[in-house]
Formats: C-alpha cells, sequence, structure tokens
C-alpha cells in the first residue's frame, strides 16, 4: 500500500471524510444519470454518522460502508417497486397499446381469424373473428405486432 | 492488511452494485438473460438484476427507426433500366422477439425492402413506376411488413425517395413532352385560325344578305311609290277630266295658261338672264292668253268662248296620256 493510497484513507479516518464523500456521491448521481449513486451516497453518509458517533477502526467502517450499500440499494429496489415513477405517458414506446380501443377499418378481409386493418394512414394486421373488407371493428389488445380486433 | 481487505470488499460491492443496477432510458428495452437464456424484458426506469445470475441481452431501440433502401438499378417490365433509393420506416413493438427471432435486424430489414422492390417495380413498366409511386409505396409496405411481423417489428411506411431512368429515356421523355406540347399548340392555332375565317365569312355572307334585303326592299318602296305616284296622277288627270266634262273645257287652259307663264317667269330671273331662249312660239302664247281671254270673257258670260289652243301633250308617269 502506497503513501497516497494510505493518505486517502487516512482522509476517511475522519467521519468528516465519509460526509465530503457522500456529497461527492450525491453530486455525482446529479451529473452522471442513473439512479444508482445516490444510494450509496446514502450508505457513506450513514457511515459517517456513524463513525461520528462511536469511534471504530477504518476497517469497519469499511465493511460498515459495504454493507450499508447493499442495503440501501436493496431497500431503494424495494421503495421503488413499491412506489413506482409514474410516467405521465405510460404507453410512450408502445404504439400498439395505444391504438387499443380504437375504430377501425378491415382493409384485407379477416379471413381464418388473420386480416389487416387501416389505422391512420398505415395498415396493420390483426386477429379476430372474420370480417369483410371494410367492415369496422375495435382494436382490443395487441400481442408484438398484431393487434386483436372485434366487431365494434 | 485488514483495511486493504476491507478496501477490496468495498469495492467489489460497490461494483457488484454498479454492475446490478439498470437504468434503462426512455425509448428503449433491454432483454435480460438469466444465464444465457432469456427471461424478461427490463423496462425504462430503475431496474435492479443481481450481476452473475442475470445479464443484460440486447438494448433494443424501442423508438421508430428509419432504414435505407440503398440506391440499387431496376430492370423494369419494358427493359429500362432505373436507379432507386428509398427509406423504411419501423418500430420495435415486441423487444424479445426483435432480439432474438432475427439476427442483424437492420440488414434483414434492408434486404427484405431491396429484394421486394425488385420484384414490385420489375412487375411494372417504366410509365408505371414513374406515375404508380404510392403503389409501389403500398405493395412494398404489405410484403415487408407481413415478412417481419414474426421479427415484433412494425414497418410504419416505406418511401421511395428517388427513381432515376437513365438519361437518354430521361432526353427523349423531354421531347416528347416538348412535341405534345408543340402539337397542342399548332392544333390550337389553326383551330382559331378556322374559326376566325368562318367567323369572318359568317360576317361577310350575313352584311350581303342584309344588303340584299336593303336592296330589295328599297325596290319593293320604289315599286310602291311609283304604284303611289301613279295612281294619284291618275286621279289628278281623272279630277281634272271630270272638272272639263262637267264644266268648260276652258278650265284646263287656266292651268297650262298659268304654268306657261310661271316658266316664262323662271326664265327671266334665271342668272345667264342676258339671253332668254324662248323655244316656245309667242303666238302660241298669246293664244294661250286669248284662252284666258275667252275664259274670262266666258266666266263673265259674254258671248261664247273661242277655241282653245291646242294644249300640249302631258305624259302621264309610265308614258301614258292622261285618262
Amino acid at each position: 500500500m502506497d503513501a497516497g493510497m494510505t493518505g486517502w484513507l487516512a482522509m476517511l479516518d475522519d467521519h468528516w471524510g465519509w460526509l465530503v464523500f457522500a456529497a461527492l456521491l450525491a453530486m455525482g448521481e446529479v451529473v452522471i444519470p442513473g439512479v444508482f449513486l445516490i444510494w450509496v451516497a446514502l450508505a457513506a453518509a450513514v457511515t459517517g454518522l456513524v463513525a461520528l458517533a462511536f469511534p471504530i477502526s477504518v476497517p469497519l467502517q469499511l465493511l460498515l460502508f459495504a454493507g450499508l450499500c447493499l442495503l440501501s440499494v436493496w431497500g431503494g429496489r424495494r421503495w421503488y417497486t413499491a412506489n413506482p415513477v409514474d410516467s405521465q405517458d405510460p404507453l410512450l414506446n408502445d404504439r400498439a397499446a395505444r391504438l387499443v380501443g380504437e375504430v377501425v377499418t378491415v382493409v384485407e378481409p379477416i379471413d381464418n381469424g388473420r386480416g389487416r386493418v387501416k389505422v391512420g394512414d398505415g395498415v396493420w394486421s390483426c386477429r379476430g373473428p372474420d370480417a369483410p373488407v371494410g367492415a369496422r371493428v375495435r382494436v382490443t389488445g395487441a400481442e408484438g405486432s398484431v393487434l386483436t380486433v372485434e366487431p365494434a | 492488511m485488514l483495511t486493504t481487505f476491507a478496501l477490496t470488499v468495498t469495492l467489489l460491492v460497490l461494483f457488484y452494485l454498479a454492475v446490478s443496477v439498470k437504468v434503462v432510458r426512455q425509448g428503449y428495452q433491454y432483454t435480460i438473460e438469466r444465464f444465457g437464456r432469456f427471461t424478461e424484458v427490463a423496462r425504462p426506469g430503475l431496474n435492479f438484476y443481481p450481476a452473475f445470475f442475470y445479464a443484460v441481452g440486447r438494448k433494443i431501440n424501442m423508438m421508430e427507426q428509419v432504414v435505407d433502401i440503398p440506391g440499387q438499378e431496376i430492370i423494369t417490365k419494358d427493359n429500362a433500366m432505373v436507379s432507386v433509393d428509398g427509406v423504411v420506416f419501423f418500430q420495435v413493438l415486441d423487444a424479445a422477439k426483435a432480439a432474438y427471432e432475427v439476427s442483424e435486424l437492420y440488414v434483414a430489414i434492408m434486404q427484405l425492402a431491396t429484394t421486394n422492390l425488385r420484384t414490385v417495380m420489375g412487375s411494372m413498366d417504366l410509365d408505371e413506376t414513374l406515375s404508380k409511386r404510392d403503389e409501389i409505396n403500398a405493395r412494398l409496405l404489405s410484403v415487408v411488413d407481413h415478412a417481419t411481423n414474426a421479427w415484433g417489428i412494425k414497418i410504419t411506411r416505406v418511401e421511395l425517395k428517388d427513381i432515376r431512368p437513365p438519361a437518354d429515356i430521361v432526353n427523349a421523355m423531354g421531347r416528347q413532352m416538348k412535341a405534345e406540347r408543340e402539337k397542342r399548340a399548332l392544333i390550337l392555332e389553326s383551330e382559331g385560325l378556322r374559326a376566325s375565317e368562318i367567323l369572318k365569312a359568317e360576317g361577310q355572307k350575313q352584311s350581303q344578305i342584309l344588303e340584299a334585303e336593303g336592296r330589295r326592299e328599297a325596290a319593293f318602296r320604289d315599286a310602291e311609290a311609283r304604284e303611289r305616284e301613279a295612281e294619284a296622277e291618275a286621279k289628278a288627270t281623272q279630277m281634272v277630266s271630270e272638272a272639263i266634262a262637267s264644266g268648260n273645257a276652258q278650265a284646263i287652259n287656266y292651268f297650262i295658261a298659268q304654268k306657261y307663264v310661271e316658266a316664262v317667269s323662271q326664265f327671266a330671273t334665271s342668272p345667264n338672264a342676258k339671253t332668254i331662249l324662248f323655244p316656245v312660239e309667242a303666238t302660241q302664247l298669246i293664244g294661250t292668253l286669248g284662252g284666258i281671254g275667252a275664259l274670262a270673257k266666258e266666266a263673265l258670260g259674254e258671248g261664247a268662248p273661242p277655241t282653245p289652243p291646242a294644249a300640249p301633250t302631258r305624259r302621264g308617269p309610265f308614258g301614258q296620256g292622261p285618262a
């Protein structure tokens, strides 16, 4: 272990070092996109507070930090699962799902459950009860690029 | 040493977390594989897949994308060589299928579009390929869309960008267009000439007809006038002769003498009055005067009337003598 590394570690000896580290990580979170560094920052902050309260050795601090990291990320994941981020447009990039409920016109007869319908100025494959050309059907869902339809 | 160990463990934990936390950006989906087998799709947002057990397979772009159909030479039904290029718009709807059902999605779409473009345009002749762009697009879209259904993508649009026939054909087309226009211009011009000639002739005809009608009308009126004149003359003559028959023949002499004297007076007042031609016999005038005298005597009831001088014959309008 060289002097520089020891010097850096020596800095961690101080509980303020952990708190500064936490703040830097939090800043990194802002700069680097991705909701990950903030949990590490939280772990560093907690480690710093523990070091402030109880005088523990550096290795212990490091191990405590590692454990807290796992815990905070796991907790963060749980929190995210429980409170999913609401998108203002949850169907973004889900073109087929957007079409559910729309009434569209059959352009290729639905025969044996398969045909094509006109949606806007495009044509989509569809699946549903047989229908002649020109029939109006309602989109009920989508499997990949195939829409499921029912008579409107 | 303990410090180094602790530090290593900490770094390991940080690294493990860094690899396990997957943040998927909006517009993308990641396929997640567990020991190499596809298990699920990571959607936009924070995802935690413990490293070693889970790995990210493919990062699929879920936004609408465009693939260029490179320029290529196509032989049409009538053996013309045209170069065509275009674009295909598509969107992945099923990330897993797009990731695993097809290898090299972009190349596959491009090749599919290229070959089908050849098929579609090869079944048309040159004029059709140039004028039925929409139809080509629609047919191409239908074929490519059907073929790519299994890949979990939707072909939203196929557009031909440029259709270029060979230079000499373009040249010929230009000349054809020019000739067509010139033909139209010539036809229009001669049609105009024809119409103008017809109109002119018609105008002439009309004017001649009107003129003839005018003449006809005038002739009718002339004849009428002559008739009326003759009638009036006849009536006047009749009245005179009636007056003579009922009265005395001397009455006629009164008129004649009056006219005679009037004529003489007119001669006298004419500008070249130096020489007065007296084409009439003075004796006759005297005779007329004598007639007047006889007339006066008769009117006064003195003696028998003298014989009237020979009255000058008067010509009627139609060269007949008085009625």
